[in-house]
């Protein structure tokens, strides 16, 4: 089954920030509420990029490539999860610097792999 | 011998139309791409100038961490005008997937270098070392984004 999460409409129009503490739109709380549950029941979704005001690195970083570093997945798994739609001017650079981050990402070290 | 004279003044008149109207049409297609040149000119001048804008506040940012709100503000101020850079290079390169693919990759080192880290965090430190690869992204984003508009056709 495949989603839709629209990042401006159900998240925030203003992602940024890592942890909880940076404030509403941060980058840990997208990556528990919506990107850890499709990941770990093997779903698929489409993350639509459009209409945010702009993606801070620290919070795309966060969001995705924390998948591999906090929970073990491995690349392939968190990048299979989503296909990324970005459509208006401007929004496109995101899908490639989004796979660059979670490409790059490792566990972190108490974090085991997951299969 | 009325008639031909009559006959010579239209084939002339004609002919004089058609000139003037070839004239026209060229003028309106050299106007066109003069047009084009003068929004891409344009394009690339405001890449240039909200790139150093954006360089000055990264660096700015990243020298020191400032009072909550003003940190907040200078945040939303570079991804703002990230966002527009972004933009601008989308249409100006619009329809050309090779420079726009590199245009992309120079402007996401930019990106990168001024929002990767504790961007937008609470926590954050000053980085002397982000605000090198600020200054060296910047001038490598502006110069591709020069280099590439030269050989748009």
């Amino acid at each position: 089954m495949t989603t839709s999460i629209n990042i401006a409409r159900d998240y925030s129009r203003y992602p940024g920030g890592r942890y909880p503490q940076d404030g509403a739109g941060n980058g840990t709380t997208f990556r528990e509420d919506f990107l850890l549950p499709i990941v770990r029941r093997g779903e698929t979704a489409d993350i639509v990029l459009d209409g945010a005001a702009g993606y801070p690195s620290s919070f795309l970083d966060e969001a995705f490539a924390g998948l591999v570093r906090k929970y073990g997945f491995t690349p392939d798994q968190v990048l299979r999860a989503f296909r990324f739609v970005a459509t208006q001017p401007g929004f496109g650079r995101f899908v490639p610097l989004i796979e660059a981050f979670v490409r790059s990402a490792t566990p972190e070290k108490d974090v085991a792999r997951v299969r | 011998m009325g008639g031909n004279v009559i006959v010579s003044a239209l084939v002339g008149a004609i002919a004089a139309l058609l000139v003037d109207l070839g004239k026209r049409k060229i003028a309106r297609r050299f106007d066109r791409a003069s047009r084009l040149e003068a929004r891409r000119d344009e394009d690339l001048r405001l890449i240039q100038v909200v790139t150093f804008e954006v360089r000055d506040l990264a660096t700015d940012y990243w020298a020191e961490v400032m009072e909550p709100a003003t940190d907040q503000k200078a945040a939303a101020a570079i991804v703002g005008r990230l966002m527009f850079i972004s933009r601008l290079i989308d249409e100006l390169f619009d329809g050309n997937d090779r420079m726009l693919r590199r245009l992309h990759e120079e402007m996401n080192e930019f990106d990168v270098s001024c929002t990767a880290g504790d961007f937008g965090g609470k926590g954050r430190v000053p980085s002397p070392d982000q605000c090198r690869s600020i200054e060296i992204t910047a001038y490598t984003l502006v110069h591709q984004a020069s280099s590439m508009r030269r050989r748009l056709k």
